[in-house]
């Protein structure tokens, strides 16, 4: 299940969905226009935040060299970074905060197709999704 | 297991247009899910 499909529900309960990423901030109109998505989105270059979320593997694929090879490649090039293999929606991990910075709900992905399910945030936030 | 974000909301990211947003600003008034994803493509 890929959350932004169920961005309805978290609109509903008053929740707002954040995409983050890595990288230059000149990837993010390659990020949407290859997913369709038009909600928010950052990036976090310096992976603070990644490590602040303790997302595990994630971080540990993330800092591997080989995983930033493409976009360096992408830099040097001077062009636009190719098509990827895998799921754009692939997580590092989810993390659902609060008001009041109360961590409520969090996920952290440790292999490729571990995402976090939509309907066990959404019951997280005490809404019993179908 | 997070509890609190202190942490997550000091950091500062960036947005399309390079411009710095504190994190913390994201769950000030509702609630955010953030989802971090391995590459942007």
């Amino acid at each position: 299940m890929q959350l932004h499909r169920d961005l309805d529900a978290f609109h509903a309960i008053g929740a707002e969905l954040h995409v983050i990423g890595n990288g230059s901030p000149s990837f993010i109109d390659g990020f949407r226009e290859q997913t369709g998505w038009r909600g928010p989105v950052y990036t976090d270059p310096s992976l603070a935040a990644y490590r602040a979320a303790e997302l595990k593997r994630g971080v540990t694929n993330t800092l591997d060299p080989r995983a930033l090879m493409p976009t360096v490649k992408a830099f040097l090039g001077g062009g636009k970074q190719g098509r990827v293999q895998g799921d754009q929606w692939q997580q590092g991990g989810v993390i659902v905060i609060a008001p009041g910075d109360k961590v409520i709900w969090q996920h952290a992905s440790d292999r490729p197709g571990d995402n976090a399910p939509a309907r066990d945030i959404l019951r997280a936030l005490g809404v019993h999704a179908a | 297991m997070l509890h609190r974000a202190d942490d997550l909301a000091a950091l500062t990211v960036l947005d399309e247009h390079g411009a710095s947003i504190a994190l913390g600003t994201l769950w000030k008034d509702k609630t955010a899910v953030l989802v971090f994803v391995r590459h942007f493509g």
